[in-house]
């Protein structure tokens, strides 16, 4: 279900901002894919999908790592000061080698 | 040890299934006991302090609404909400991490009881479950600041209105 109240510009600078989140993480994030939609109760949604390399999860504390990532997200693309603000922001994360595995077509 | 806690311990269990166990039937069950268990804390901490009769404290604890819990949970992480006090009190840090991750273990527990066309894999299960874990250390933090009690009051009976 891809229901939005964005428009397009607004979705593809979306997902540019998005991007520029994965690139602070070079070590940390493989790459990060998300969709809006809504979540079960009907209310507006992003879900983002957060690819980890496995290195990162490894080596740091899985809470720390996933704590950190999702404070960039929020705070980067003004989840909550912005016209997203009416979005609840839903976070999945998966390691590069549990994807190769999967090869989840959302996740590419 | 409370059923929070036991339910705790059993969504850890549940997220690292023997091979001869079914893995994703483990991984949703880890998932969905997980939100039970913050559910269940948080429950039970608004209802202790009922002076009534004990059948009395589990009718309370029946009302307590999934929905209404998560709209109120929502306003804390997002900064919001508002107290019952005036002036309204400050929310610790941790306060909004105890509602963040309740919104969010709300939502992967739906999915995981639902959504029967997702796959779960370990590293997502492990995430929600470092989540509800953090809750509860946080929750242990805060549990008698004044803020956290009133945030107990709106679990049951919603967000402040003007």
């Amino acid at each position: 279900m891809a229901t939005t109240y964005l428009s397009p510009q607004q979705l593809k600078d979306f997902a540019q901002r998005v991007e520029e989140v994965a690139q602070k993480f070079p070590a940390e994030v493989v790459r990060i894919r998300h969709s809006f939609s809504r979540d079960w109760d009907g209310d507006p949604a992003i879900y983002f999908r957060v690819l980890l390399t496995d290195e990162a999860r490894r080596t740091i504390p899985l809470g720390e790592l996933t704590r950190k990532i999702e404070v960039a997200l929020i705070r980067d693309l003004a989840l909550f000061t912005s016209e997203y603000s009416i979005y609840i922001p839903y976070f999945e994360f998966r390691t590069k080698s549990e994807q190769d595995r999967s090869k989840d077509p959302q996740w590419e | 040890m409370g059923i929070a806690e036991d339910l705790l311990m059993l969504a850890g269990r549940l997220a690292n299934p023997a091979p001869t166990e079914p893995e994703q039937a483990s991984f949703r069950r880890s998932i969905s006991t997980a939100y039970y268990a913050l559910f269940h804390l948080l429950v039970q901490e608004a209802v202790q302090s009922w002076n009534g009769s004990a059948t009395a404290r589990f009718g309370l604890e029946r009302k307590f609404e999934h929905r209404t819990m998560k709209d109120v949970s929502n306003s804390v992480w997002r900064s919001s909400w508002r107290g019952w006090s005036t002036p309204s009190p400050v929310v610790p840090t941790e306060l909004e991490a105890v509602a963040e991750a309740f919104v969010k273990l709300q939502g992967a527990r739906q999915q995981a009881d639902y959504d029967n066309a997702k796959t779960w894999e370990s590293t997502a299960v492990q995430a929600q479950l470092a989540d509800a874990r953090g809750a509860f250390a946080n929750w242990e933090n805060i549990r008698t600041h004044p803020a956290a009690n009133e945030y107990l009051l709106s679990l049951l009976i919603g967000n402040k209105r003007d």
